[in-house]
């Protein structure tokens, strides 16, 4: 298995991605794609890696959680399938903003996501931002979504309104491209 | 992957600052339709619209709804009537003009434009016999709209086609005295009219243009006074080089969206993309206005000193806004001054601040002329043909498109109410300096001519 996944979650701080970079390298690994992001004081990662010296994942993950584990951080890593390494980005999809805005109240996450999920729709981004204004705090979730070309824009958009609208969100279903074309040149 | 800003402020142009598509004009060319038989020329006129535009409306609501940005109106324009239609004599013309308003209805879009002649040099028998049909075909039809070019900076001014265009507006309005006048809110006078205007109620297809052509007029005024609002919160002492760059940005914005929409609709359509057309045209609602601009740009009322000055501002930072969204820009792009049409304008000429010489003096500058502008019903023709030549002579000379859209509201004076209803909007009639003194200059007839284009100064 050339390929491996790798995670690493835990409290931020300086010097988790030169640890994990130098730990790699010691075993000739090569990081291939890397994202990050850190939500309020938690740093989370996720890395694929080339592992051409076929080295077993299991002593990777020792090592690398020996050294993190004193970080207060874990790792942890699985194989790459061969389909996941092949997969070319689909021509079935067409990508979509779907933006929430509403009271800040739990479940509204599991109710639009789950009927996104229900016709088939990815979510590839996400981000929610928390605002208070008027003495009540409003969540604003902005959701980056592959959708399937058999799925019908307008359904979806029916859809997702009618979800929102027994939680109080107001719901717009947007092409990705309209935001690019309008901001960037 | 897009961030939050971009999301969140494009949701805010569409949601809270009226940003749309005002319109997806369809411009279909009817010069292979000629014939010297009327009802075998309104029978293929009529199947040449209704075939052409029959998805019109369905497709622009597809990728509006697809780019969650409202296409608030589809329209149709068509080749010059006057030259389509040249055989006929008026009653043929009216009878054409019925054709269309039909063929509008059929296919479900709200203007059909196009009974237009050209006639800046000369005035032929089908420009006569369409300028003859105009208060009929004004009366009879809803969606119909009519245009006249009676200037240009290379051919000068027509002024028998002025002369005759103060009595067809008279015309008009006697014919519906009954709606205030509303067949001259449908009838728009013009010096260096472009072929390729998607906005009402001057389009028109042009003879240069190809069979059909998808034009798209962008809006978007109360995006730039949200736009202007939050420069100036940021930094209350913003001067007017920063502010010009802050409507530029954002004349870019709205630029790229009407450019995608067009691009998509043509694609539909199977039509040839033509232009977007970046003009700040508001509409009645609040918020939705040019006049709010000049307020946020630090003037107590459109209409006060200083108006022009900011007008120029606005009108040149949307053009090169505009210009740099796209390589097609074309049509008006600029800032409408429609009295009527907006709030704020038809507020500031109610309370007299706006005046209909000051209106005159905005236009040198702004994208199109003296347009909805209401007047006293016993203004005589030759004041309004005088009116007009005016207006031509500032477009000629300038080497721009003005034009004028007035309307001598039948049996009303200074100081009325007039109702136009929906995107026409309401107004109040303003007074006309000396009305009735400029009939021996009228009579006089012929041509002003073309002005030198060099030794400009």
């Amino acid at each position: 298995m050339e390929k491996f996944v790798l995670s690493v979650i835990g409290q931020d701080k300086p010097g988790i991605l030169s640890c994990v970079s130098t730990i790699l390298f010691q075993y000739g690994c090569n990081i291939q794609d890397v994202s990050q992001t850190i939500l309020q004081t938690e740093f989370a990662s996720i890395f694929i890696v080339h592992n051409p010296g076929g080295h077993v994942l299991e002593e990777i993950a020792r090592t690398l959680n020996q050294t993190l584990e004193s970080m207060g951080l874990s790792a942890h890593l699985r194989p790459m399938a061969s389909h996941e390494i092949d997969s070319p980005a689909s021509a079935n999809h067409e990508p979509f903003v779907i933006t929430t805005q509403g009271p800040d109240q739990p479940g509204t996450i599991s109710a639009v996501t789950t009927a996104m999920a229900c016709l088939h729709c990815n979510v590839v981004h996400f981000r929610a931002i928390t605002t208070h204004e008027e003495d009540q705090d409003t969540m604003i979730m902005i959701f980056e979504v592959d959708v399937p070309r058999a799925v019908d824009h307008r359904s979806l958009r029916k859809r997702m309104q009618e979800v929102g609208a027994g939680w109080g969100l107001d719901v717009s279903v947007q092409h990705r491209e309209i935001f690019e074309t309008i901001h960037r040149i | 992957m897009l961030n939050d800003r971009e999301v969140l402020s494009t949701l805010s142009m569409i949601k809270n600052e009226h940003l749309d598509v005002r319109t997806v004009t369809l411009g279909i060319s009817l010069l292979d339709c000629a014939s010297h038989d009327l009802s075998r020329f309104t029978d293929a006129i009529y199947t040449r619209i209704t075939t052409m535009a029959k998805d019109l409306v369905a497709i622009c609501d597809e990728v509006g709804d697809r780019f969650g940005i409202p296409v608030v109106n589809k329209r149709i324009s068509v080749s010059p009537i006057a030259v389509a239609a040249a055989p006929f004599d008026s009653k043929g013309m009216v009878a054409v003009a019925k054709t269309l308003d039909q063929a509008a209805h059929d296919v479900g879009v709200d203007f059909i434009g196009g009974f237009t002649a050209l006639v800046e040099k000369g005035l032929a028998k089908g420009d006569l016999a369409l300028i003859d049909a105009i208060p009929e075909a004004l009366d009879v039809t809803q969606r119909m709209c009519s245009s006249i070019n009676v200037a240009s900076t290379r051919a000068g001014i027509n002024m028998d086609a002025v002369g005759l265009m103060g009595r067809t507006i008279k015309a008009a309005a006697k014919r519906t005295a009954d709606r205030d006048g509303l067949g001259c809110a449908k009838l728009v006078v013009f010096a260096n009219i472009p072929e390729d205007v998607p906005f009402m109620a001057g389009a028109y297809l042009g003879i240069g243009e190809a069979s059909s052509v998808i034009n798209v007029g962008v809006s978007g005024p109360g995006v730039v006074k949200r736009a202007i609002d939050r420069a100036v919160a940021e930094n209350p002492n913003a001067h007017l080089g920063e502010l010009s760059e802050v409507i530029k940005r954002t004349a870019y914005k709205v630029t790229r969206v009407g450019e995608i929409i067009g691009r998509e609709v043509a694609r539909l359509l199977g039509v040839e993309f033509g232009i977007v057309d970046l003009s700040l045209a508001p509409t009645p609602n609040v918020g939705d206005s040019v006049g709010e601009i000049f307020q946020s740009l630090g003037l107590g009322s459109i209409g006060v000193p200083g108006s022009t000055a900011a007008l120029a501002l606005i009108n040149d930072a949307v053009k090169k806004g505009g210009a740099f969204a796209s390589s097609r820009v074309g049509g008006l792009s600029g800032a409408f001054i429609p009295v009527s049409e907006d709030v704020n304008i038809a507020s500031a000429a109610a309370k007299g601040i706006l005046t209909l010489e000051k209106l005159e003096a905005l236009t040198a500058v702004c994208s199109v002329g003296l347009d909805m502008v209401a007047l006293p019903g016993d203004t005589s023709a030759e004041t309004l043909s005088g009116i007009i030549a005016d207006e031509m002579a500032i477009g000629m000379i300038n080497k721009k498109t003005t034009a004028a859209r007035l309307i001598p509201v039948p049996g009303k004076k200074v100081g009325d109410r007039v109702f136009f209803g929906g995107l026409l909007g309401e107004t109040t009639i303003i007074p006309v300096n000396s009305n009735g003194v400029s009939a021996d200059f009228i009579h006089r007839g012929g041509g002003i001519p073309a002005p030198l284009q060099a030794l400009i100064n």
